[in-house]
C-alpha cells in the first residue's frame, strides 16, 4: 500500500471490501452488456475504485471517463446478494473527481450561471424555460444562436436539442395555488416539491400530483419560494450548494410540521431519501435527517394510505417502464404498478427489461449520446412489443428520453406519470356525472 | 519475461489495436476472477476475432515465452482465470455466438463465450434442453463450464456439463487446431480425447467451438421447500430420498446463517428460525411427478420436517431458486471476506459431513455457512472471516485442511465442481495417488512442453 493519504477519503473500507468479486452482477450492467468490457461492469469499476483508494493505480483520464461512462442506474445494485452500496461507491468516487480535478474556466462559468443561479432560484430556471419555450414554438434557432455566439457547448448543442424537452405552456406557479386544501376530511398535510425540470416540462404532473392529494384527503402545499433538491448541484460535485437548497425547502415547506414531502420525479426523491447518508451526516435531528424522513414518493406515498380506486374507466393499454432511481434507487416497483392497475379499464402490459435504463440517466444523455441512443433503442423496442398506447413512467429525465424515442421512432405511443393517468380517471368520474 | 514491449508489438500486428490493451485500467480488471484472495496483473490483455489468430498467438507465446490465461465471464471459484506471471489475459467472453441449435439432432453448435442461461432460454423457445445450470449461469460462460466441468442445481438427476459435451475444438498449446468429437451418440474413433478436455482448466487447450447434447424439455415441475429444526434430519433425509430409489432432479440444502442472509437479500419468506432448508424439484410427467413429490413429502415429515410447502406457481419457484443461486453471495453480506470451499461425499455421507463441518468450525472458533448441492454429495462450507485479521486466517486455513482430510477419509474428493485452479493446488496431491498427479503432468508436458498455456494452474510441471 501506497503512504500517501488516498485521494477518496470519503468512502468507507468496508463499501468496497464488501464486494467479493462474484459477477452476479454483470448480466444486469448496461454498460457492461454493451460493450463486454470487464473494466466497464460494476465488479470492474469497484476493482479500480479501490486501486485509487489504495494508491495502486492514479486518477487517470481512463479512469474518469470509466466512472462517467457509469449510468449510476444502479441496476447492479438491485442483483448484488451481497448488499454492495454501488450507488454510494460512484456518487462518491465522482464527488471526489471534482473535487480534485482543476477547474477549467469553462467549468467555473458553467457552474457560476447553471448550478449557483439557475437551479437555485426556480423563477430563473422558468425564464430560461420560457426562452426554450419561445424558440420550440416560433421554430427560430434563437437559442441555439445565442449559444454559439456565447462559444460555450455549442458543438454539443446542436447534438442535443432534438433532446429538449417539450416546455409545458403554463408551469406550476400558474397552474396550482400555494395551498390546495383537501377535498373533504383533511388527513394528511404534504408539501409538493414541483422541481426543477418537472415544473417546467411536465407542469401537468405537479398539477395531476396534487390534485390527486388533495381528492384523497391531503391538504397540499406548493410554497413559490421553494428550489430544485439539489440532486443537480451535488451530481456536478457541489455539495455545499446542495446542502443550501436542502436547508431553504426545509424551511419554506416548514417541513417539520408536514406529514411527507411530496416527490413526483424518482431522480429527486433518490437523492434526497439517501441524503444523510451522502452528507455523512451523524446528525439524527438536522435538516437532513428531516428531509430523509419526510421524502415520499408519490405512489408509494399513495398507497401507503391506501387511496381510492376511481369509478371511471380509462380505456387503455398501459405498459410501465420503471425508472432506475425508483426501481433500484428506492426499491419501489409494485406501487406505480398498483396506481396504474387501480384505474378500471386499464391493461398493463408488462415490457420486456422494464428496468433496464433507457438511456436518460440524469445528463448521460448529453454526455454520452450515443451509449444513450443504443438504450434508448432497446428500449423503444421492448415498448413497443407490448402494443401498449401509454408509456407510464415516473421520473422527469426518463420521460423526456421517452418522449424524444416516440418522436424518433416516429411511434405513435404516448408518456405519461402514473399519477397523470389517476387523475384523469378522477376526472372522468366528474364528466360522468 | 525480458520484453513484453516485442510480444504487445507482435500481438497488436495480429489482432488489431482495438482488440489489445495496456491500459493499467483493463490489467487492473482482470486481474481476479470470483476467488478470493487472489490475484495478479496480466501484461496485457487480448480479445481474439478468429480461431487463426488464436493459433498465431499461441505460436507466438511458444516463441517470445510468454503464458497465455484464456478467460471467461472470470467467476470461476479457484482462480482458473487468474492471470499468470507474466501473461497475456485472453479474452473469450465476446465468442457469444450460438451457431445452431439442431433440433433433429438435438445438438447445439455454440462459441465458447455463450453465457449459459442465453442458451438455455435458446434452446427451450425449441422446446429442448440444456440441464447443466451452475449458481452463476446468468453470466458464466459455456467454455468455462466445460473447462471447469461445472455441476448445478439439476446434477442430481441430469449430470454435470460433461454429460452434454459431445464435441470440442481447440487450439492447442503447440499451435494446433483440433475438432474432436461430433455429432454422433456413438462414436469410438481412436481414443476419446474430447474428454481429456472436460474439467482441463485452461491448461490444455483453448476452446474455439463447442457442441452440446440437449434433451426433450421435461413437461412438468414440482418444486417444494422443506424446514427442519436440526442440521442432521436434513442430511438424513436427502440420504433417505435417494435410498428409496428417487432421483429429483433438484435436491439443494441452506443452512441457518446461508438462510438469513438469503432472506435478508430476497425476501421471500424463509423463516428465521428453522435451522436447515431443503429446496426439492422433480420434474418430468405430471403423474410421476406427483407421485414423487408425495413420496418425498412423506419422507421429510418422517425426518422430522417441521414444514413441508409447495412453490404455488412457475415464477415463485423460479424464485425460489433465483434466491437458492444468491447463497454464496448473500454469505458476504456478514463479513468482509467470504471464503468457500467444495468438499463432496458420496451422497449416504451427507449428514455425516454436515456434522463434521460443525463440529470443526466450533473448535476453530470460526463462522461457517453451508449450503450446497446435498444431493450430489456437494457441499460448499463457507467461512465467514476477515482477511486482515491473521490470526483467523490462520485458523481458516486449519480448518479447511481438516475439513478436506474428513471428506477424503469418507470416500469424497476435495472438489466437487469448482476445480483446482490455484486455490486448491497444494491439496491435490492428498486426493490423488501419485501416479495419477504423474499421468496428468505427463500429458501437460506432452501439449505443452514450454508451459505457456495457464501456467501454475491445478499442479506444477
Ligand atoms: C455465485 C457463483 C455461483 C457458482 N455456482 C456454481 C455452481 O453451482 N456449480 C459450479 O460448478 N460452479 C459454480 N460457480 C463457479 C463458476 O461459475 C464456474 O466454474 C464457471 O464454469 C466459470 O465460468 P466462467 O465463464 O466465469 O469462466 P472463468 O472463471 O473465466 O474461467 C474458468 C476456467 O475456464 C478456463 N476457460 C474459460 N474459457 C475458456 C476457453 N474458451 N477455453 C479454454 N479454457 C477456458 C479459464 O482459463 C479458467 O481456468 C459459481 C460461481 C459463482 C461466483
Ligand atoms: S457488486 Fe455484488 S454482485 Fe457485483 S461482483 Fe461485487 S459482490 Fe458480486
Ligand atoms: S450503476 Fe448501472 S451502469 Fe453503473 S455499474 Fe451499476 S449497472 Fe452498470
Amino acid at each position: 500500500m501506497n503512504s500517501e493519504p488516498t485521494p477518496f477519503p470519503a468512502i468507507p473500507d468496508d463499501f468496497l471490501r464488501q464486494c467479493m468479486h462474484c459477477g452476479m452482477c454483470l448480466p444486469t450492467c448496461p454498460t457492461y452488456v454493451l460493450t463486454k468490457r470487464e473494466r466497464s461492469s460494476p465488479r470492474g469499476r469497484i476493482r479500480l475504485i479501490k486501486s485509487v483508494a489504495e494508491g495502486k493505480l492514479a486518477v487517470t483520464a481512463q479512469f474518469v471517463e470509466e466512472m462517467n461512462f457509469c449510468l449510476d442506474c444502479r441496476a447492479c445494485e438491485t442483483a448484488c446478494p451481497a448488499g454492495v452500496k454501488y450507488g454510494r461507491i460512484i456518487e462518491e468516487t465522482r464527488y471526489a473527481i471534482l473535487q480534485q480535478k482543476p477547474v477549467t474556466f469553462k467549468t467555473r462559468i458553467f457552474k457560476k450561471i447553471v448550478l449557483n443561479s439557475i437551479f437555485a432560484k426556480q423563477s430563473r430556471l422558468r425564464f430560461i424555460a420560457r426562452l426554450i419555450r419561445f424558440y420550440q414554438r416560433s421554430g427560430l434557432e434563437l437559442l441555439n444562436l445565442a449559444f454559439n455566439l456565447a462559444g460555450f457547448f455549442s458543438k454539443k448543442l446542436k447534438e442535443i436539442s432534438p433532446l429538449a424537452p417539450q416546455i409545458s405552456k403554463k408551469f406550476t406557479a400558474q397552474l396550482l395555488p400555494e395551498f390546495l386544501p383537501a377535498k373533504g376530511v383533511a388527513r394528511f398535510k404534504v408539501g409538493l416539491l414541483a422541481g426543477c425540470v418537472q415544473d417546467v416540462a411536465f407542469a401537468d404532473v405537479n398539477v395531476a400530483t396534487a390534485e390527486v392529494l388533495a381528492l384523497n384527503g391531503c391538504d397540499v402545499y406548493i410554497p413559490r419560494q421553494q428550489c430544485c433538491c439539489g440532486s443537480v448541484a451535488a451530481h456536478a460535485g457541489d455539495l455545499q450548494q446542495a446542502r443550501k437548497q436542502i436547508d431553504r425547502n426545509c424551511r419554506v415547506f416548514n417541513l417539520e410540521k408536514l406529514d411527507a414531502l411530496i416527490i413526483n420525479a424518482a431522480g429527486c426523491g433518490a437523492f434526497l431519501k439517501e441524503s444523510h447518508e451522502i452528507f455523512h451526516s451523524e446528525n439524527s435531528d438536522d435538516s437532513l435527517a428531516l428531509i430523509t424522513a419526510k421524502t415520499k414518493d408519490i405512489s408509494e406515498f399513495l398507497c401507503e394510505i391506501g387511496f381510492r380506486k376511481p369509478q371511471a374507466a380509462l380505456d387503455i393499454e398501459v405498459t410501465y417502464h420503471d425508472a432506475c432511481h425508483l426501481a433500484h434507487g428506492q426499491k419501489i416497483r409494485s406501487a406505480p404498478r398498483q396506481i396504474i392497475q387501480s384505474i378500471p379499464g386499464v391493461q398493463l402490459v408488462e415490457m420486456p427489461e422494464s428496468d433496464w435504463c433507457c438511456g436518460s440517466a440524469g445528463v448521460y444523455n448529453i454526455t454520452h449520446t450515443e451509449t444513450a441512443n443504443a438504450l434508448l433503442e432497446r428500449k423503444m423496442k421492448n415498448c413497443l412489443s407490448t402494443g401498449a398506447r401509454v408509456i407510464a413512467s415516473a421520473n422527469t429525465g426518463c420521460s423526456i428520453q421517452l418522449a424524444y424515442g416516440v418522436r424518433k421512432y416516429k411511434t405513435a405511443m404516448q408518456v405519461r406519470h402514473p399519477v397523470v393517468l389517476l387523475w384523469q380517471a378522477y376526472q372522468r368520474e366528474n364528466s360522468k356525472a | 519475461m525480458q520484453n513484453r514491449t516485442e510480444a504487445t508489438a507482435a500481438l497488436d500486428k495480429i489482432v488489431g489495436e482495438k482488440n489489445i490493451s495496456t491500459a493499467p485500467e483493463d490489467l487492473i480488471s482482470l486481474s481476479y476472477d470470483g476467488t478470493p484472495l487472489l490475484e495478479q496483473m496480466p501484461f496485457c490483455t487480448i480479445s481474439p476475432q478468429s480461431g487463426e489468430e488464436i493459433c498465431a498467438i499461441v505460436r507466438l507465446a511458444n516463441e517470445l515465452n510468454f503464458s497465455i490465461v484464456p478467460r471467461g465471464s472470470g467467476t470461476g471459484l479457484s482462480g482458473g482465470s487468474v492471470p499468470a506471471a507474466d501473461c497475456v489475459v485472453l479474452q473469450m467472453q465476446h465468442w457469444d455466438k450460438i451457431i445452431e441449435i439442431d433440433e433433429e439432432n438435438m445438438t447445439a453448435t455454440v462459441e465458447p463465450g455463450v453465457i449459459t442461461q442465453d442458451l438455455h432460454t435458446a434452446v427451450e423457445k425449441a422446446g429442448l434442453f440444456y440441464p447443466p445450470d451452475p449458481g452463476s449461469m446468468k453470466i458464466c460462460t459455456i467454455g468455462g463450464n466445460v473447462a471447469e466441468n461445472s455441476g448445478g442445481l439439476r446434477g442430481l438427476k441430469y449430470g454435470v456439463t460433461s454429460d452434454y459435451v459431445m464435441g470440442i475444438e481447440a487450439v492447442l498449446p503447440d499451435g494446433r487446431w483440433v475438432s474432436l468429437g461430433n455429432k454422433c451418440v456413438k462414436n469410438v474413433s481412436g481414443i476419446n480425447l474430447k474428454d481429456l478436455f472436460i474439467g482441463s482448466e485452461g491448461i490444455l487447450g483453448i476452446f474455439t467451438q463447442i457442441l452440446l447434447k440437449l434433451i426433450p424439455k421435461p413437461q412438468d415441475q414440482k418444486t417444494m421447500l422443506a424446514f427442519f429444526d436440526a442440521i442432521e434430519d436434513a442430511g438424513e433425509t436427502v440420504s433417505a430420498i435417494i435410498a428409496a430409489k428417487i432421483i429429483p432432479c433438484t435436491l439443494e440444502f441452506l443452512d441457518q446463517t446461508t438462510m438469513r442472509c438469503v432472506e435478508d437479500f430476497t425476501h421471500i419468506g424463509l423463516p428465521q428460525d428453522a435451522e436447515a432448508l431443503l429446496l426439492i424439484e422433480v420434474d418430468g410427467d405430471a403423474s410421476i411427478t406427483e407421485r414423487e413429490a408425495q413420496q418425498i413429502i412423506e419422507t421429510c415429515k418422517k425426518y422430522n420436517a417441521h414444514e413441508v410447502k409447495f412453490a404455488k406457481s412457475k415464477e415463485e419457484a423460479e424464485r425460489l431458486k433465483t434466491a437458492r443461486r444468491s447463497a454464496f453471495t448473500a454469505l458476504a453480506r456478514l463479513k468482509p471476506t467470504t471464503i468457500l470451499e467444495d468438499a463432496t461425499v458420496p451422497r449416504d455421507k451427507v449428514a455425516a459431513m454436515l456434522r463434521k463441518i460443525q463440529e470443526i468450525a466450533r473448535k476453530y472458533d470460526l463462522t461457517f455457512g453451508t449450503f450446497g448441492h446435498a444431493g450430489d454429495g456437494n457441499l460448499h462450507p463457507t467461512c465467514l472471516t476477515d482477511e486482515r485479521d491473521k490470526g483467523e486466517m490462520k485458523r481458516v486455513e486449519e480448518a479447511f485442511e481438516e475439513i478436506f482430510n474428513a471428506a477424503l477419509a469418507m470416500g469424497g474428493t476435495i472438489t466437487g465442481e469448482h476445480g483446482i485452479g490455484l486455490a486448491k493446488k497444494n491439496f491435490l496431491a492428498k486426493s490423488e495417488l501419485p501416479a495419477n498427479l504423474q499421468l496428468m503432468q505427463q500429458i501437460k508436458r506432452t501439449l505443452d512442453p514450454k508451459n505457456i498455456l495457464n501456467p501454475g494452474k491445478v499442479f506444477d510441471v
